[in-house]
């Protein structure tokens, strides 16, 4: 069996007829969703190119499979990554069942992860830009359900998405046969400058992050987590392996420094736009724009290092924003606005969502005991001697989450209006009314957010998931 | 005529109707006229070199078959009126910008990019300029869609002549058709917009 085969071609095709059939059924998506958790664990513990025994069968999964002439390479360390992005799928698609969010989610989500793992593992890689579009199209009816209006968050979404594609189509034709080209040397210049342009349309960096706090404010918060944690993953990956394929990138310390900046300039604004928010979900999407930030300052720490930080600060944002989403979604669904305004008493009114909500936004703050102060405490840690501002800026972009928290909280608990009481945002269209059938919701949240405080209370979980996964980067790793 | 002549006329042509027009229908048309003029500029590169013709003949069939998926919704009464943000006037008087920027890029651009040609050049960079401008300039989701569509047919100029393979270019015209199909989904999912003028 391929890899490929394996990791792509067949969760494309599952899912292709999860969407055939309609998955109106309950057991037609936890098969799916089992489907994805065993590709999750072939992922994260199979060896490949080794032949192994699954029962009776002898199996051996090839890293190499060439379709039209193209290779699609997944070694070991990439393997790790796509099982670690199945996992995800399969933890987000759960909250999507306890959520009852409408039926696309999981075999949308499956494709575009397919999609995406072709782009990470195809050879040459310009072909990786054409398969994130492809992807990006895939969740478009994971966003905007069918019948639903499309706003305009989601047409800059597509827009952004689709216009940093050619960039790196065209950077990644012209770095065709440069990876041995050292920096400095005027060749790499207009691909260089291509390339860039392209992360920062793909990756929203400021100030090209308008769509995502639209997005975040105008869909329903949880499909919007999903495609703000897959998306970004994903695209960071392939900018490591950029980096670790191009002698001119990873030898350059002026291409770290600059990645670095863009990364305080992102988390600082980030900041600075999340105080003045009073709305829950554009909260989450300036938490975005912080997080993409710190994201890319891990990566600016230095070739070595860049990889063995990102992941465990990836993973932490992953499940933070699965229970901060969902507990924000799980308020919509409850007709609960998610304007300041309009929440007040609702966190006595329905504890476990808004508690949810609260446990994902300071585990974004890298609130200690929380699943996200072990990475950023590794990162400023790793930063110290190289960069004191990225430090502050992490410190920054902490602080601003944690005063957006304490003001959610304010929101939360100050006393319902006797006259707005009624009021809010339309609900979903699968209200959850009786207490059976919110139990699942409940579940799904007090289990999340009890993972929050077990990651943080040991990280070296995160630490051990994260650990393989710069093994995909073998230069990088020298 | 030469081929490539008749493509360059095409396309800048096609590029200033879209950019001004405010009819669905003439916009359809006019990327339409866009993508014939890519064809033809790219037929008279392959036969100069001596080449086959069935990469232009791909970027072809793509853009229209996206187009169709698009002229399909919009026959089933989802179309879009361009929501003028500007005027006829100023979209002329920037598509004339776009233009002379285009055509000051276009040596350049032919330096930079063996084999392009100026026809080529001065067609992929107006088309590219344009379709991004007009993205941020329209709304509706089909009128997006359709200027990232002309976006992508300068994008496809200019990068013909960097890679030619096969896949590649069947790639961006599944990559053309999956826009417009999401502009189909998207604009079928919309109310339909009130207030177009008769095409």
């Amino acid at each position: 069996m391929s890899a490929m085969l394996l990791w792509i071609a067949l969760p494309a095709l599952i899912g292709l007829t999860l969407i055939a059939i309609g998955a109106r059924y309950p057991w037609i998506r936890f098969a799916g969703l089992a489907f994805a958790g065993g590709l999750a664990l072939a992922g994260l513990l199979a060896p490949l190119e080794n032949p192994f025994a699954i029962g009776p069968l002898r199996v051996m999964i090839r890293s190499e499979t060439i379709v039209l002439g193209r290779s699609f390479f997944i070694g070991t360390g990439l393997a790790r990554v796509i099982g670690a992005s199945y996992g995800a799928l399969t933890l987000w698609g759960f909250g999507a069942q306890a959520l009852k969010t409408h039926r696309f989610f999981l075999p949308s989500g499956m494709i575009a992860t397919a999609f995406l793992c072709a782009g990470l593992s195809v050879q040459p890689s310009q072909f990786a830009g054409i398969f994130v579009l492809l992807a990006v199209l895939v969740l478009i009816p994971l966003l905007v359900p069918p019948g639903a209006p499309a706003s305009s968050g989601v047409l800059r979404f597509l827009a952004f998405q689709a216009i940093g594609v050619p960039f790196f189509v065209f950077a990644g034709t012209l770095l065709e046969g440069l990876e041995s080209i050292p920096a400095g040397l005027s060749l790499t210049l207009r691909p260089g400058i291509f390339l860039g342009l392209s992360f920062i349309f793909l990756l929203a960096i400021f100030p090209f992050h308008g769509w995502i706090p639209g997005l975040t404010e105008e869909y329903d918060p949880f499909s919007t987590g999903f495609i703000l944690v897959l998306l970004p993953g994903f695209i960071g990956v392939l900018g490591l392996q950029m980096v670790d394929r191009y002698a001119f990138l990873r030898g350059s310390e002026e291409f770290f420094t600059l990645v670095r900046t863009v990364g305080i300039l992102s988390t600082s604004a980030g900041a600075a736009l999340i105080l003045v928010q009073r709305h829950a979900g554009r909260i989450l999407g300036y938490a975005v724009l912080i997080e993409t930030g710190m994201l890319l300052i891990a990566v600016g720490t230095g070739p070595a290092a860049g990889p063995e930080l990102f992941f465990p600060l990836f993973a932490a944002r992953s499940a933070g924003f699965l229970v901060w989403s969902g507990g924000l979604s799980g308020m919509r669904r409850r007709a609960i606005s998610l304007r300041f305004e309009e929440m007040r008493g609702s966190l006595a009114a329905h504890p476990v969502v808004c508690t949810a909500v609260l446990v994902g936004t300071f585990s974004t703050a890298g609130f200690p005991l929380l699943a996200g102060f072990p990475a950023r405490l590794r990162l400023t840690a790793a930063l110290a001697d190289i960069d004191p501002t990225a430090v502050l800026a992490i410190w920054l972009g902490m602080a601003a989450a944690a005063v957006a928290g304490a003001r959610t909280i304010t929101a939360m608990a100050a006393p319902p209006d006797p006259e707005a009481a009624g009021g809010g945002e339309a609900s979903g269209p699968d209200d959850v009314s009786s207490a059976r059938s919110q139990a699942p919701l409940r579940l799904f949240l007090a289990g999340g957010s009890l993972l929050l405080l077990v990651f943080g209370l040991f990280p070296g979980w995160i630490a051990w998931l994260a650990a393989t996964m710069p093994a995909a980067f073998e230069r990088l790793a020298r | 005529m030469p081929f490539a002549v008749m493509g360059l006329l095409l396309g800048i042509v096609g590029g200033l109707v879209l950019f001004t027009s405010r009819s669905w229908l003439r916009c359809l048309a006019a990327q339409g006229a866009a993508y014939l003029g890519v064809f033809l500029i790219l037929l008279a590169q392959a036969v100069d070199a001596g080449d086959a013709s069935e990469l232009a003949a791909i970027r072809l069939v793509g853009g229209w078959m996206a187009l169709a998926v698009l002229g399909a919704t919009a026959s089933q009464g989802t179309r879009e009126a361009v929501e003028e943000d500007a005027g006829i006037v100023f979209r002329f008087l920037l598509f004339g910008l776009i233009f002379l920027v285009a055509w000051s890029l276009s040596e350049g651009t032919m330096e930079w990019i063996q084999g392009l040609g100026f026809e080529g050049a001065l067609v992929g960079v107006t088309l590219l300029l344009s379709g991004l401008l007009r993205t941020g300039l329209v709304r509706g989701p089909m009128q997006v869609i359709i200027s990232l569509l002309a976006g992508f047919s300068g994008f496809e100029m200019l990068f013909s002549a960097v890679d030619s393979s096969a896949l590649m270019a069947a790639m961006l015209a599944a990559s053309s058709l999956g826009l417009a199909l999401a502009g189909a989904y998207l604009g079928t999912s919309s109310a339909p917009d009130a207030g177009e003028e008769p095409a």
